[in-house]
C-alpha cells in the first residue's frame, strides 16, 4: 500500500500496482520524447505507484529472441522489482533434454513468465505448431503472454482448450465495449487472463468484466513505454468495484499466477 | 510521489476538484460494438460525478456516425433538457441529406443544443459544399463546431478556419498524427482549439502541447462512452505538467471556448 495525501491533509492508502505490460529497450524507430530502458521504467514506476513489473525486451521482437532474452536478464539483474520475461518460439529449447529441461533452465535463471509474438516471427500460435513449447509451459504453469493483435480468436480458443493448465495472459485487448470475441473466450476458458491496460478503454468496462466473470482473471498493465501509464492507474482507481477486487487486479492476481508456477 | 491535487485525487479514485469540462463525449448506440448501459443517462451523470466532471459536451453516436436524422440527436436533446447545467449539446448532422440536416439543426437548436458536431465518417469529405450549409447555420447563431479529425483533414479544414473566423473550432483527437500540424493550427488561428481524446494515449503528447506553448488552446475530452472516461482523464491528470496547466486544460480553456454558451 502507498500513502496518499489528499488536499486538506487527509491521508489515505493508495494501492500498489504490479505491471504486467512493460517493454524495455530502444525501438528501431524512436518514440517521441521517450527513451525506454530500465532507468526510465523505474522512474515511471515511482511516479505512478507501480511497485513491480513484468519486463519484456524490445529486442525479442525486433532483433531476435536469443538476443532479447539475454538482454532482459542482464538489464533486470539485481532489480527485485523487475521480473524478466522470455520470448519463446516453436523452435525454442531444441537442445538435448527438450522443452521440459529448457523450461526448467529458464525458470532457474529467474525468468518469471514467457511471451510469444507469432505475427512477426513466421509461425502461428496453434497447438499443432507450438505443442512442444506449450506443453512444457503448461506442465509448470508458466504464464504465457500474448498480444491481441498477434492472434485470432480461433487460435486463442484452440490453445486455451488444448492446454487448460496454461495460464494465458492476453495483452492489449482493443478498445471495444462488450467485446464479442473476448467475452466468449472468457466464458469458455478459465485459464484466460486479460490485461486491463489503456488499450482496453471501455466505458464501465472493468465493472462489467468483474460483474460477469469475477475479478480474478484481470491484470493491471501500463503499456510502458508508448502509453501514458497514468491512464491505466485511473482506469483502475475510478472503477466502481470493491477494494478487494481492485487490489486483486492491481497486483494480487499476477502475484498469484507467479506463485502457482511450479519451479 | 507527486502531491499535485489532481494526481492525489485520481490515485484515490476521488472526484477531481476544481472545474472539469469534458468537451467531447458521446451518447447512444454504436453499430460496431456494444457499450453496456449506453442508453442510461442517469448512470452517465453519476459516472461524471464520480470523476468530478462538471460539464460534458455531448454528441449522439447515432447521428454523427450512424447518420440518423431526424431523431439521431434525441439523447442529446434529452440530456440538455434534463440537466441544462451539466451538458452542452452538440448537434451532429448528415450532410448527405441537406434538407433533413437543416431541419434537424433547427429542431435541436430550439431544444437547447448550441454546438455543431461534424464527422466525415458519414462518407463525405469536409470539402463538400453541403457542409457549408451547416456551418452557415452555426455561424449565424454563434455556435462552436466540434469536428472529427485524424490529422489528414486539417489541410482541407484550414480554409474554414479562415472563412468562419467568428466560429470557435475544436479539433477532435488532436495529435493523433502530425501533432506539429495541430500545434500550428492552434497557434495560427485564434478560433482553433485542440481536444485531447485519443485512444492510443501516447506518453508525452499533453506535455508536448504545453512545451509548444499552446496550453491555453487545449481542452480535455474523453470521447466517453466511446472510450472510458477514467483512461482519458488519466492522460491529463498524470501528465508531467504544472497543476496550473492542468487546470487550464481540464476546465478553464473550455469555459473560455464556450463563452456565454457555457452551461449554468
Amino acid at each position: 500500500m502507498i500513502q496518499v495525501i489528499f488536499p486538506g491533509g487527509t491521508v489515505a492508502e493508495g494501492i500498489s500496482h504490479f505491471d504486467c505490460d512493460a517493454v524495455i529497450g530502444r525501438p528501431r524507430a524512436p518514440l517521441p520524447n521517450v527513451e525506454p530502458g530500465v532507468e526510465d521504467l523505474l522512474a515511471e514506476m515511482a511516479r505512478l505507484g507501480v511497485s513491480k513489473a513484468l519486463v519484456r525486451h524490445r529486442a525479442c521482437s525486433e532483433v531476435g529472441p536469443e538476443t532479447g532474452n539475454e538482454l532482459v536478464l542482464a538489464q533486470t539483474a539485481g532489480r527485485d522489482e523487475l521480473a524478466p520475461v522470455w520470448m519463446l518460439t516453436p523452435d525454442s529449447f531444441l537442445e538435448p533434454g527438450g522443452a521440459q529441461a529448457g523450461t526448467g533452465r529458464m525458470l532457474d535463471s529467474g525468468v518469471a513468465a514467457a511471451w510469444m509474438h507469432p505475427a512477426g516471427q513466421d509461425y502461428v500460435l496453434e497447438p499443432w505448431c507450438c505443442r512442444r513449447v506449450l506443453t512444457a509451459l503448461a506442465e509448470r504453469r508458466v504464464p504465457l503472454i500474448v498480444e491481441w493483435e498477434n492472434v485470432t480468436g480461433r487460435q486463442l480458443h484452440e490453445v486455451l482448450a488444448a492446454f487448460p493448465r496454461l495460464p494465458l495472459v492476453l495483452l492489449r485487448s482493443p478498445r471495444m465495449g462488450r467485446n464479442r470475441t473476448l467475452y466468449a473466450l472468457l466464458e469458455e476458458h478459465e485459464n484466460l487472463h486479460v490485461a486491463v491496460t489503456p488499450t482496453y478503454s471501455v466505458y464501465r468496462g472493468i465493472e462489467d468484466l468483474c460483474g460477469r466473470f469475477g475479478p480474478s482473471r484481470f491484470l493491471f498493465g501500463t503499456g510502458y513505454p508508448e502509453v501514458e501509464g497514468g491512464a491505466a492507474v485511473c482506469m483502475l482507481s475510478y472503477a466502481q468495484i470493491s477494494e478487494q477486487d481492485r487490489l486483486a487486479i492491481a497486483s494480487g492476481n499476477l502475484e498469484r499466477l507467479l506463485r502457482e508456477v511450479e519451479r | 510521489m507527486s502531491t499535485d491535487r489532481y494526481v492525489e485525487c485520481a490515485r484515490g479514485g476521488a472526484a477531481l476538484e476544481g472545474l472539469v469540462v469534458d468537451i467531447h463525449m458521446h451518447l447512444g448506440e454504436h453499430v460496431g460494438f456494444h457499450i453496456p448501459h449506453c442508453r442510461d443517462l442517469d448512470l452517465f451523470v453519476r459516472e461524471m460525478d464520480a470523476h468530478g466532471v462538471d460539464v460534458g459536451g455531448v454528441a449522439a453516436v447515432p447521428a454523427c456516425l450512424g447518420g440518423l436524422q431526424p431523431g439521431g440527436n434525441d439523447m442529446v436533446v434529452e440530456a440538455v433538457r434534463r440537466w441544462p447545467g451539466r451538458f452542452f449539446g452538440w448537434t451532429a448532422v448528415n450532410p448527405h441529406y441537406p434538407d433533413a440536416m437543416l431541419a434537424e439543426l433547427e429542431r435541436c437548436y430550439e431544444a437547447g443544443c448550441r454546438g455543431l458536431k461534424l464527422h466525415d465518417a458519414v462518407g463525405l469529405d469536409y470539402a463538400h459544399e453541403n457542409y457549408r450549409l451547416a456551418l452557415d447555420f452555426a455561424a449565424a447563431r454563434g455556435m462552436p463546431v466540434l469536428i472529427h479529425t485524424w490529422g489528414g483533414q486539417l489541410d482541407e479544414l484550414e480554409g474554414y478556419f479562415q472563412h468562419y473566423q467568428a466560429v470557435n473550432w475544436s479539433l477532435a483527437h488532436a495529435g493523433c498524427s502530425d501533432p506539429d500540424k495541430y500545434v500550428r493550427m492552434a497557434r495560427t488561428y485564434e478560433n482553433v482549439y485542440l481536444d485531447t481524446c485519443f485512444s492510443g494515449s501516447p506518453r508525452g503528447l499533453i506535455e508536448y502541447f504545453v512545451e509548444q506553448d499552446v496550453a491555453e488552446k487545449v481542452m480535455f475530452s474523453s470521447d466517453c462512452y466511446f472510450m472510458g472516461l477514467a483512461q482519458q482523464l488519466g492522460r491529463v491528470v498524470f501528465a508531467k505538467i504544472s497543476a496550473e496547466h492542468k487546470a487550464m486544460i481540464l476546465g478553464e480553456n473550455a469555459r473560455r471556448f464556450l463563452g456565454d454558451l457555457f452551461p449554468r
